[in-house]
């Protein structure tokens, strides 16, 4: 078994040892389970992609994107995907990484709320952001002062109103721009593997469902919207695949102007397969899918939060038309097959 | 099912591709100031230039698969996919060539006996050598298993009868490489029997008939064979393994960067008459949605082809692949209209004539190769559900 392999099954093996329906409800009403996040801290999981003379657990984008996946498909209660983008981060940046549970966002400006923090009641918030005198990062211990929100999957999203305390230090350029980058890539990852889950349990579902006297999965029309759905979760995986290995292939330093498309594309393809995935998803499920008590609405609301967040599809597309339309007659296909 | 079961690990091109892909692009774009070819949508059905074929070869860009030993530049199929992409891209008259290129060559390289090899192969390098596919019939389309042309064991060969259809450019081409009945079914085994032949197209007993598309267009045929002597030595592979030889290409078919740039052109064409409008926000969002989407189409196809450059048959994530890529091609389509309000004028320049060329292709992106219908029932086999 491969270094990545291992890896990849020692994190779904945790999650799944602590992802029971159960515990994944009691940890909305909880704000998150604080529990697994010890488990996984103690794997040297949260920082996985950070090295290790700045508190991280050493290793690429690659561990860490792998880790991010799983979390997503796992519907997993903690901000893991989110701390270990901020702690590569605060790595690029050489800045020591603080324990715990981090969220990261980019500011409008210095001192400025941050809107729905994913975790931020508990999380030592990591705000990224470039003005004049250039690249910025603040770090917001906890607890800032915070207004509680919610996702629709009920995870938390709080405004966080940085205190006069918080600690704010001048980064490399770009530092804005890639933590922009990381966030769409790590919530791509994160859909990218809750679209795989939500295939996984309508194949269960439709081959143990009886109407008719038969499987649903017998039914070719059934089975034509299964294909359809395992199309879109395909254009996510190759579209988050790639994005990884496009990031991973610029390094720290992407080149200067670099719209960095891939990342851009698999957000946008990632928002938009969410809700064809999420809609398959439940019409093969049945009223029975609908309900709280049932375990695919862990996953499908996650995947209608999830879009929308770190970069809706609108303002991808937005952006990656303007490209396009820039790129112009001639230019488009060079564009489309640049490496990154 | 762990994450990527579904579509193998997508990998890196080797690092010649971006100068080869250059050097293509160097190329096309002589070809084009030279007016040696106006860029077509579908143009690997639609634009047949010997011509082309044959500068083209003379650069080593058709048969790039093919070793040394048979006229090649050697195995390389990724290489390939580089230059395929580009010259689809470009809109490029690559039909002449290309079920020889795509199709035949790994066949032959697979399955065919050594005079076979040495027959076909350094002439399709040279760009020289057309095929057409037999594989279709009047009663056996989606259910390809149905053939009925059938050959009759005659002393050093096959006596062949029967009826192939929509056999794309079988009017220009050299020989056709058909599958077709030489043993009886075995009770319900209807894939028992079945055999691939390369029948050689002008010979006596063998009727072109065209079958006019609706744009006018004179691409597909009927041939008729009629009691039509097909020596020995044309057999490809195993007497009985058509079915499992035929099948094994299919990820081949399928997966290729034509299932989704047969409309790139379209796209191409359309930035450029848009780039005034590069600010308004209508626009930007149409654009952006297909651009996402091609890319992530693209990445999905290029992960097949290196699974298949490594010997893998990604059966399933080739049939996704056109699934996705085929209707892709037609949404391409749609935004050009909704954006453009051109409408669709045969004889009109730019955006009007490419729609007209467009919309009437866009039937048959999601028809060949494989229902898309049928290509979903595969899908769903592959997930256990079947």
């Amino acid at each position: 078994m491969s270094e990545r392999d291992l890896l990849r099954d020692t994190v779904e093996r945790l999650l799944a040892e602590h992802g029971t329906a159960e515990r994944i409800a009691a940890a909305a009403q909880a704000d998150w389970d604080a529990a697994l996040w010890r488990a996984l801290e103690d794997t040297g999981l949260t920082l996985a992609g950070s090295p290790e003379e700045l508190g991280g657990s050493g290793g690429d984008l690659v561990p860490a994107a792998d880790i991010a996946l799983a979390a997503g498909a796992a519907a997993a209660p903690v901000p893991l995907a989110e701390t270990l983008a901020a702690g590569m981060v605060l790595a690029r940046a050489g800045r020591p990484i603080p324990s715990g549970p981090l969220a990261l966002a980019v500011a409008a400006g210095r001192g400025q709320a941050l809107q729905r923090v994913p975790y931020g009641r508990l999380a030592t918030t990591v705000a990224a952001g470039a003005d004049g005198t250039g690249d910025w990062l603040a770090v917001i211990a906890r607890p800032a002062r915070v207004q509680p929100g919610r996702n629709v999957a009920g995870e938390p999203r709080d405004d966080v109103r940085p205190g006069a305390d918080a600690e704010v230090h001048p980064a490399p350029a770009g530092t804005a721009d890639h933590a922009r980058r990381l966030l769409r890539l790590f919530r791509s990852l994160l859909i990218a593997g809750a679209a795989q889950r939500a295939l996984e349990l309508t194949v269960t579902y439709v081959r143990e469902r009886e109407q008719f006297g038969r499987p649903l999965a017998r039914f070719p029309t059934v089975q034509q919207e299964l294909a359809r759905m395992a199309g879109e979760v395909a254009l996510v995986s190759a579209a988050t695949q790639a994005a990884v290995a496009a990031t991973q292939a610029a390094g720290a330093e992407p080149p200067a102007g670099a719209t960095m498309s891939a990342v851009l594309a698999a957000k946008a393809q990632a928002s938009h397969s969410a809700g064809i995935v999420a809609a398959i998803a439940h019409q093969l499920h049945g009223a029975i899918g609908t309900t709280e008590e049932h375990r695919l609405r862990l996953t499908t609301t996650r995947l209608w939060s999830w879009r929308d967040e770190d970069g809706p599809a609108s303002e991808c597309f937005a952006e990656l038309g303007r490209a396009a339309l820039r790129a112009g007659a001639g230019g488009l296909w060079p564009w489309l097959t640049r490496e990154r | 099912m762990r994450h990527g079961t579904l579509l193998p690990p997508v990998r890196p091109l080797p690092a010649a591709a971006a100068e080869l892909r250059s050097a293509v692009r160097g190329f096309l774009a002589a070809e084009r100031a030279a007016g040696r070819f106006v860029p077509v949508c579908d143009a690997w059905l639609s634009g047949w230039d010997e011509s082309f074929s044959r500068r083209l070869a003379a650069r080593g860009w058709v048969g790039m698969t093919i070793p040394p030993e048979y006229g090649g530049q050697g195995p390389s199929a990724l290489e390939r996919y580089v230059v395929i992409e580009e010259l689809l891209a470009a809109g490029a008259p690559v039909a002449a060539h290309w079920v020889s290129d795509r199709q035949v060559v790994p066949n032959l390289l697979r399955y065919g006996s050594e005079e076979l090899r040495r027959r076909y192969l350094p002439a399709i390098a040279q760009g020289a050598c057309y095929f057409a596919i037999g594989l279709s019939e009047p009663d056996a389309g989606s259910d390809l298993a149905a053939v009925r042309t059938t050959g009759t064991r005659v002393d050093g060969g096959w006596r062949v009868s029967g009826v192939k259809i929509w056999t794309s450019g079988a009017h220009c081409a050299h020989a056709l490489i058909a599958l077709l009945r030489t043993g009886p079914r075995d009770g319900r085994q209807r894939h028992v029997g079945l055999s691939q032949l390369l029948i050689e197209l002008g010979q006596p007993g063998v009727t072109v008939r065209p079958i006019i598309s609706m744009t006018g267009e004179h691409h597909f045929n009927e041939v008729v064979f009629s009691d039509v002597f097909v020596p020995d030595a044309q057999v490809v592979g195993t007497i009985g393994d058509g079915w499992a030889q035929v099948t094994s290409e299919l990820a081949y078919e399928r997966s290729g960067p034509e299932r989704l740039l047969s409309t790139f052109v379209l796209l191409d064409t359309l930035v450029g008459e848009l780039a005034s409008r590069a600010g308004d926000a209508r626009t930007q969002d149409a654009v952006g949605r297909v651009v996402s989407r091609l890319w992530a189409c693209r990445q999905m196809s290029l992960a097949v082809a290196g699974a298949l450059a490594d010997g893998e048959a990604p059966e399933i994530a080739a049939a996704l692949v056109k699934d996705v890529g085929t209707r892709l091609e037609s949404e391409i389509i749609e935004v050009a209209r909704m954006l453009t309000a051109a409408e669709p004028d045969p004889a009109g320049a730019g955006i009007a004539g490419m729609l007209a060329h467009a919309v009437l292709h866009a039937p048959g992106f999601t028809l060949r190769g494989g229902t898309n219908e049928i290509l979903r029932g595969i899908v769903a086999r592959g997930l256990a559900v079947r």
